[in-house]
């Protein structure tokens, strides 16, 4: 059997099920198509390498308080490599893996499949990802990295580089096959009586999410075949040492960044109504709203040159804050209905709740930064944005974690930890991308800084730093928690521990092969777990 | 005695809503992503373009871009033929497997694959007799992105061969009929993108030079 052949039907009857998966032993483990474990790898891989992020920030934002020389790594292209690897580690390595780790994870179990579509491609998909991580790390670790910054040439070794852009280009095609799989689920698994605008809002948005990557990650794997294939052989155009970079500087700007925390709108959705132990209100408005803040993040124009001065540009920067906005007051009047009580999840709310908050001060920021008068582009306002935007994103993923862990391991996440985690991580992300907006505000440059700025600029470089920190911290407290799940002592958690509205929670803790014990009876709303409890009568 | 007319011995089981197929499915979302691929170097290689014939003088506009003789028309003109040729075996293999014509299903899906193996091997000889190279002092931007595209075509062609040629085993073991189609269905999906993504290599590239 291949990796196009998915013995997965729509689940119309009652499946076979046994037992929770549990590989045992290493080739098992490597070898499983279950869409849990799978879900549970990426999480554990993303949180650690988030953890690795975090502390290449703190080493980036150490070596920007000393403009007067770059010599915290010895050189400046050294530094450079440590400002490129943090971006490339955040999104590929962190962010993307987070929300597709969850969705391998929950969204079979959301649209009330008995697997995810494809899994041997699922899980073909994530062992390739870990190996183009392995090679980007082993990349950087050779002195490659994305060659040279602008303007300087001769400081990065040439295998270093080429095995830098193999691993990117394999991270990209992985989570893209990922993605594939996902949507796919969503699409086509949904369980009888799911209509489109009855699947929960994490799977909306996930297949949101994929929809904009198929559009935007392919055009940036095309830049890594191009730049690959000329360093590989001239070195003179789009590979040359100090233009690599420039292959991918689009994808960490604005709309692409956006496209990045879409899975994030579908988390946020999900955790309010159930904290709130209230039906979602306006849920067509959400589901419109994350569709087009997905469809306004379409990102591939921007990897054309001098796209920063054209009106479609400035005008996403504008619109997107509309969507965000129509969320917001979802939210709210869903929160107006009723608030969270302690019974709750309440750590996973906090951080959902404060997470949505910042990233929509991101996506303020990036309205400020398309604002032409303010003159803030080519200043690290541009990279504060993508910090904030970024780093809210793997906050409310966080919340994800904390909120379907009991799904993820059989052990929910102690709630103690995750409440702890709130503060650092808003905190982190907050001064991290604040201060570096507000230094862009006083000329401090976008990307490396070798020359002296204003003292206001440097005091908030201070402020980034210890925002690194925060960040670092509060994942830490979180992986903490993430591998308390893990450990073997201790009981299962019970299948819906936070009163869920929607059919993850009428499976198991942790799912059994299969997923669901029982047929599922046809679906009539968006919220069908709610309807039962609260009629009494069928879903 | 039976009946003239049979009663049902039950209500009819309610009507499901009717789902697309997976593999259908999944391979549009990897058509989609593949042409995506395509899409941004196009837009990259039109905009090189364009920005070099700009610059060059109104007189030696037409050959700024890729210089008179660079590249014959003659072998990417026959790949066309091939390409289009191959569409049609793909259609007739779909055709044929919806009407269980088995015979001409293997005959239709072979013969795509066929076209698709003349293709790679084309491609090589059309790489061997173009005057640019990548390599060296005589390296070019267009080079650099005619190669890249063509080559990523060659991957894409390779890649559907091998779908094709997954399916068409399938095919011969029985997997596919009229009643169920979905993985030679979905194998033609990705091979009209392959020849849809040539069409323009074709017209793009080599006719527009």
């Amino acid at each position: 059997m291949t990796i196009t052949e998915s013995d997965v039907a729509a689940p119309t009857t009652a499946p076979s099920v046994t037992t929770a998966v549990q590989p045992r032993g290493l080739y098992e483990l490597v070898t499983t198509g279950d869409h849990t474990t799978l879900g549970r790898l990426y999480v554990l891989c993303s949180v650690v390498f988030l953890g690795g992020v975090g502390v290449l920030g703190v080493l980036s934002g150490a070596e920007k308080l000393d403009t007067t020389s770059v010599d915290l790594f010895g050189g400046v292209t050294s530094t450079w490599q440590t400002f490129v690897a943090f971006r490339l580690g955040l999104v590929f390595c962190g962010v993307l893996p987070l929300f597709i780790g969850l969705a391998t994870a929950i969204v079979p179990l959301q649209v009330g499949s008995p697997a995810i579509a494809f899994p041997r491609a699922a899980a073909a998909a994530f062992w390739t990802w870990l190996l183009g991580a392995g090679l980007l790390i082993g990349g950087f670790a050779a002195d490659g990295g994305l060659g040279e910054a602008p303007g300087l040439t001769g400081g990065t070794k040439t295998d270093g580089v080429a095995l830098t852009l193999l691993g990117l280009g394999l991270l990209v095609v992985s989570l893209l096959l990922a993605a594939v799989c996902v949507a796919t689920t969503v699409i086509a698994l949904r369980t009888p009586g799911m209509t489109l605008r009855r699947v929960p809002a994490f799977s909306w948005s996930m297949l949101v999410a994929a929809s904009v990557w198929f559009l935007t990650l392919p055009v940036l794997f095309g830049r890594i075949v191009l730049a690959y294939v000329d360093y590989t052989h001239s070195q003179t155009l789009y590979g040359a040492e100090n233009a690599l970079y420039d292959q991918v500087r689009w994808v960490f700007g604005q709309p692409t960044v956006y496209a990045f925390a879409i899975p994030a709108l579908g988390i946020v959705t999900d955790i309010i109504p159930v904290a709130a132990r209230v039906r979602q209100r306006l849920y067509d408005v959400v589901l419109g709203s994350i569709a087009v803040f997905g469809l306004l993040a379409v990102g591939s124009f921007a990897s054309a040159p001098n796209t920063t001065d054209k009106f479609v540009f400035i005008a996403v920067g504008f619109v997107i804050v509309v969507p965000a906005l129509a969320l917001f007051g979802a939210w709210a009047d869903t929160l107006r209905q009723g608030m969270p009580n302690s019974t709750g999840p309440i750590g996973a709310f906090g951080l959902a709740l404060f997470g949505a908050i910042a990233l929509l001060g991101g996506v303020v920021a990036g309205m400020l930064n398309v604002l032409k008068p303010l003159e803030l582009r080519g200043t690290s306002a541009i990279d504060g944005q993508m910090a904030v935007v970024l780093l809210s994103s793997v906050m409310i993923g966080v919340g994800g974690i904390v909120y379907w862990s009991s799904k993820l391991t059989g052990r929910a996440v102690p709630e103690g930890l995750a409440r702890l985690a709130v503060l650092p991580l808003l905190g982190g992300a907050v001064l991290a991308g604040g201060a570096e907006v507000i230094a862009g505000f006083f000329d401090q440059p976008t990307g490396l800084v070798t020359s002296p700025v204003r003292s206001t600029a440097e005091a908030m470089d201070a402020v980034a730093l210890v925002g690194y920190g925060l960040f670092a911290l509060g994942l830490l407290v979180v992986l903490a928690g993430v591998v308390r799940t893990f450990a073997p002592r201790g009981g299962s958690a019970p299948p819906d521990p936070w009163h869920g509205h929607t059919l993850e929670w009428a499976s198991g803790s942790p799912p059994p092969v299969g997923n669901f014990r029982e047929a599922l009876p046809t679906v009539r709303s968006e919220r069908p777990l709610l309807d039962l409890a609260e009629n009494g009568g069928a879903a | 005695m039976a009946t003239l007319i049979e009663q049902p011995a039950a209500a009819p089981a309610p009507a499901e809503m009717p789902r697309p197929r997976t593999l259908l499915v999944g391979t549009a979302f990897a058509t989609v992503a593949s042409v995506m691929v395509f899409i941004g170097l196009f837009g990259l290689y039109f905009t090189e373009r364009t920005s070099v014939i700009k610059a060059a003088s109104p007189q030696s506009r037409s050959t700024a871009w890729i210089p008179k003789g660079t590249i014959s028309l003659v072998p990417g003109g026959m790949m066309f033929a091939t390409m289009v040729m191959s569409a049609i075996t793909m259609a007739w293999g779909v055709y044929s497997i919806r009407r269980d014509d088995r015979p001409r299903a293997y005959l239709g899906l072979g013969l795509t694959a066929l076209f698709g193996l003349a293709v790679i091997n084309q491609t090589v000889f059309y790489y061997k007799s173009m005057g640019l190279t990548i390599v060296g002092k005589n390296a070019s931007l267009q080079a650099l992105l005619i190669f890249t595209i063509t080559g990523a075509h060659l991957v894409m062609v390779s890649a559907g061969v091998l779908f094709l040629g997954l399916m068409a085993f399938r095919a011969l073991a029985g997997q596919y009929s009229s009643r169920q189609a979905d993985g030679v269905v979905a194998a033609s999906m990705f091979w009209y993108a392959t020849v849809a993504v040539y069409t323009l290599i074709y017209f793009g590239i080599y006719v527009a030079k």
